[in-house]
């Protein structure tokens, strides 16, 4: 038996000892994630390199000693630990595991006490062991060095001398071809180690896709000339999480930027998180005023492009809106009316403008909001900022929103579009979608194509029949033609598509084009207080 | 040189400013240039220029630099020879900036060896990558010389980029940083540039000057050398030898004994748990080579006051810990250096 193993040599010595690491490091508690393959590979051609340049000067000694601290140097940023002030320590003990597996054998490492999880990694031997059993001869072979009884330890000692008198030989070419391909090849070497690939796998793929992401995001960020390279929120999450990823992801990636968007002056100092109840109430009347001032002066203006029977439906009775009432029962029509009327009389809407048809079937909808962060959207209106007043709307809207089963989706754009928030049902998820708003800054220039395409993108995984898209802009667009076309295929899709235009500088043009061509409303409002209104107008209009 | 050579030649045949400053376009690259890059394997230069300088011969030039860091500085080869990207983390003046330029100086792999940066908070993307001057395009063509003005990642093509102070970089430009890395390629409105190159970046450790956190993805692509101070042994031989580099052309050299007690200080200071940032070697240098020419100038024999003004005055900015106030933070840094005397006076009564 004896006879028949291999030498060690340094390659697969190293890449021993790394697999063991990794072992270490997945099993362990206090450990979030082990670390990359791409820190792992580099670690082993790096360990690799760095023995070479010590050109033979190696007991047993340094060798641990290198190993462990090149190794630690490759993976530190990698590998993330519950607590980061023991993440040292955590690599220090799975270093010293692994090189006690490999270079003495198991058994004597656990009797000297070494061992913290020893029951742990015993179990994992008995079970883990048969299953990981394909994985080539690298594994075999420590498996039986590990099972060896003690008179045969000997031996060991015979295949580190090997390995430090294959390693003493002068930094040579070979070698240092051998050390670049692990790692810039990617070729073989760590790949037997089938362990820490296959774990891997998913990993590997999530991050080619943010690869891929973030790649796109740049093309197109420096891709056209004259651009303003500003990314808005949307756009700066999405580089570290899938844009459709669910809201709860986006809010956990949020809270760790959010000292970064702090840093650079991005959010203003009424995020509503950080409000006490008092200074709310205070702020809310302050606003209330602002709009009641602006409702005078302001003007609606709504045009509809659809039938009130785009939604056939049984209708059993009409009655005013009772509280519990499901606003899938509303009478869009009438209802639109009075609300608009008393709105351009800048009056408060009552439940009784709101009149219910009882359908014989209820629906739900998939909405999508394309909200303008252009750097338009800075300006003030009535002492605020646009921005901020818009997103007051919306999250009017979103709570508006929470008394019926649709699904609303968050579309930033500026130059670029991106998903701020896919489809989530409003009902269970307001909170977060309130949350990630409050952060939402503006700047930057207009591309509402973009942002279209974004929807049908976002509109193609939907399984609803009814699904609706709201544009909200104050400004004119690059490639206007462009979306025309994208109208036409969301139609296709058979979405419906609404615009709302504020202020004077919109394309109303364009956007009633829009509209028209995707069967919804065009509400142009001359001051932006009123675009909570407007699109709870809009939502009534659609079922 | 160059320039009075051109201006004699310039006298004799009559050539205009005009072609003169056409020579000094020409060094310039075109966007045409640029846009044509073959992609570059630095790492396989670096190997080269390992196997044919040797580890001992860069040792040595190093050594002449910079004491002590031949085990990090093999680390930092190692890593560069495997195409891995490194981070240099350590407290403030142990070397981490000389070292990443030594290095790069040493194996000069290219003409420049290395491209610098010194990051701040308010870099932008475009900063980084450079850009096009449209004013200049629209008079001169795209690829008129001063129409696209390359940014550092474009010019660190085939050499090393040290990032100093990676960890003031904001987010923003870590994303440009990160998308050359791994496309390899550097994008400027529209244009795809090939840039190659291996950076070595410094930081303080990021809890206490760190502006910004590194993003994921960009981490995951270095390996982090951590430089720590200097055994007591090396730090003295540094201090006296640096400061004395300083104050060679005075003619004057530092005592002895002010070097000893310039090094207890020091270590008493990175010893003590009470400090979390502890004291800068450069600024140790420098506040002996100030006690000394300042007493130079007053024409006498440099005293023990001068030093612990000296020394209170260039380390009482970088040091913090747990201190309530400024006035709190020089006194204990007073009293340490009353407790650096007694222990240097103990030695040299032996
Ligand atoms: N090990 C050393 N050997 C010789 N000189 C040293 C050593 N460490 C520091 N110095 C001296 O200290 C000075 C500061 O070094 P350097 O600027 O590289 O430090 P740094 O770590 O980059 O500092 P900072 O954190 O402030 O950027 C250097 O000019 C050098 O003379
Ligand atoms: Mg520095």
């Amino acid at each position: 038996m004896v006879e028949t193993e291999l030498p060690l040599d340094p390659i697969s010595l190293i890449n021993q000892v790394l697999e063991h690491v990794y072992e270490y490091l997945s099993s362990d508690s206090r450990v979030i994630r082990p670390g990359s393959i791409r820190s792992y590979e580099a670690a082993a051609a790096d360990i690799y390199f760095r023995i070479l340049l010590e050109q033979g000067n190696l007991d047993e000694d340094k060798l641990r000693e290198i190993i462990t601290r090149v190794g630690i140097q490759n993976l530190l940023l990698s590998v993330e630990t519950q607590n980061p002030e023991e993440k040292k320590l955590i690599l220090e003990e799975a270093f010293e595991y692994a090189l006690n597996r490999v270079l003495r054998g198991f058994d004597e490492f656990a009797k000297q006490g070494h061992a913290p999880k020893k029951r742990e990694l015993e179990q994992k031997q008995a079970t883990g062991d048969r299953a990981s059993s394909g994985t080539g001869q690298l594994r075999a072979r420590s498996r039986t060095g590990s099972e060896r009884r003690p008179g045969e330890r000997g031996e060991e000692e015979t295949d580190l001398n090997v390995l430090t008198s294959s390693v003493s030989e002068d930094v040579s070419l070979s070698g240092l071809r051998q050390g670049q391909a692990m790692y810039s090849g990617r070729t073989a070497s760590l790949r037997t180690t089938g362990e820490i690939v296959n774990t891997q796998v998913e990993e590997v793929s999530m991050n080619d896709e943010m690869e891929q992401m973030i790649s796109t995001i740049y093309e197109a960020f420096y891709g056209g000339v004259g651009t303003v390279n500003f990314m808005n929120l949307a756009q700066l999450i999405n580089m570290f999480v899938r844009y459709d990823a669910n809201i709860i992801k986006k809010v956990q990636v949020l809270k760790k930027l959010e000292k970064y968007l702090r840093g650079y002056g991005l959010v203003g100092q009424t995020t509503y998180t950080k409000l006490t109840q008092g200074d709310k109430k205070i702020l809310e009347e302050f606003r209330r005023r602002t709009r009641g001032y602006s409702s005078d002066m302001a003007q609606m203006k709504v045009m509809k492009f659809v039938g009130s029977d785009r939604y056939p439906t049984y209708v059993v009775n009409m009655r005013e809106f009772k509280f519990g009432d499901s606003y899938s029962n509303i009478d869009l029509y009438k209802t639109a009316i009075n609300i608009s009327r008393k709105s351009l009389m800048g009056k408060m809407i009552t439940s009784r403008d709101i009149v219910v048809k009882e359908y014989a079937n209820v629906k739900s909808i998939d909405l999508v909001l394309c909200l303008d962060v252009s750097g338009s959207m800075r300006e003030l209106s009535w002492g605020m900022q646009k921005i901020d007043i818009a997103k007051d709307a919306v999250s009017k809207y979103v709570q508006f929103l929470t008394n019926t089963n649709d699904k609303l989706a968050l579309i930033l754009f500026n130059f670029r579009a991106d998903v701020l928030w896919t489809l989530h049902q409003v009902k269970k998820y307001w909170k977060y979608m309130l949350y990630l708003l409050s952060y939402v800054y503006a700047g930057g220039g207009t591309n509402l194509a973009h942002a279209l395409e974004r929807a049908r993108e976002v509109l193609s995984k939907s399984k609803s029949s009814a699904k609706h898209i709201v544009c909200v802009t104050d400004g004119r667009t690059v490639n206007a033609q462009l979306c025309i076309r994208e109208v036409m295929r969301l139609r296709r899709q058979g979405a419906t598509v609404s615009t709302i235009a504020i202020g004077e500088n919109s394309d109303d043009d364009l956007l009633m084009k829009i509209s028209r061509m995707g069967g919804g409303l065009f509400i142009k409002i001359s001051n932006i207080h009123d675009l909570s209104k407007a699109l709870i107008i809009d939502k009534l209009h659609f079922l | 040189m160059v320039l009075r050579k051109h201006t004699s030649e310039q006298a004799k045949t009559g050539t205009s400013q005009n072609q003169y400053s056409d020579k000094l376009l020409e060094n310039l690259p075109r966007l045409s240039d640029l846009l044509k890059r073959e992609p570059i394997q630095v790492e396989k230069l670096v190997a080269e220029a390992i196997r044919t300088k040797g580890v001992r011969k860069i040792l040595s030039e190093l050594d002449k630099v910079l004491k002590g860091l031949g085990d990090v500085a093999l680390d930092l080869l190692s890593s560069l020879a495997i195409g891995r990207h490194v981070l240099i983390m350590g407290p403030v003046g142990v070397g981490k900036t000389t070292l990443a330029e030594t290095i790069a100086e040493i194996l000069a792999i290219a003409d420049p060896p290395y491209i610098e940066v010194a990051c701040h908070s308010h870099m932008t993307a475009t900063e980084l990558t450079g850009d096009i001057d449209i004013a200049v395009a629209l008079q001169a063509g795209l690829d008129h010389p001063l129409a696209f003005i390359p940014g550092p990642l474009v010019l660190a093509h085939g050499r090393i980029l040290i990032l100093d102070e990676i960890n003031r970089l904001n987010p923003y430009s870590q994303a440009a940083l990160l998308q050359a890395l791994q496309e390899h390629y550097v994008y400027i409105r529209g244009f795809r540039i090939r840039s190659d190159f291996l950076v070595i970046a410094t930081s303080n450790p990021a809890e206490y000057s760190g502006v910004y956190e590194l993003s994921e993805a960009l981490a995951d692509r270095m390996k982090v050398i951590e430089i720590n101070y200097p055994d007591r042994e090396v730090l003295r031989g540094i201090l006296e030898w640096k400061s004395n580099a300083l104050l060679e052309h005075l003619g004057v050299k530092v005592p002895d004994f002010l070097v000893e007690l310039t090094t207890n200080f020091v270590t008493l200071l990175v010893q003590d748990s009470n400090i979390e940032v502890g004291p800068s070697i450069r600024s140790a240098i420098f506040a002996l080579a100030n006690a000394m020419s300042r007493a130079w100038l007053e024409g006498r024999e440099p005293s023990i006051n001068d030093l612990k003004v000296e020394l209170v005055e260039n380390m009482v900015s970088t040091i913090r810990g747990n201190f309530s106030s400024e006035q709190e933070k020089k006194e204990y840094l007073l009293k340490k250096f009353d407790e650096a005397l007694i222990i240097a006076k103990r030695s040299y009564k032996r």
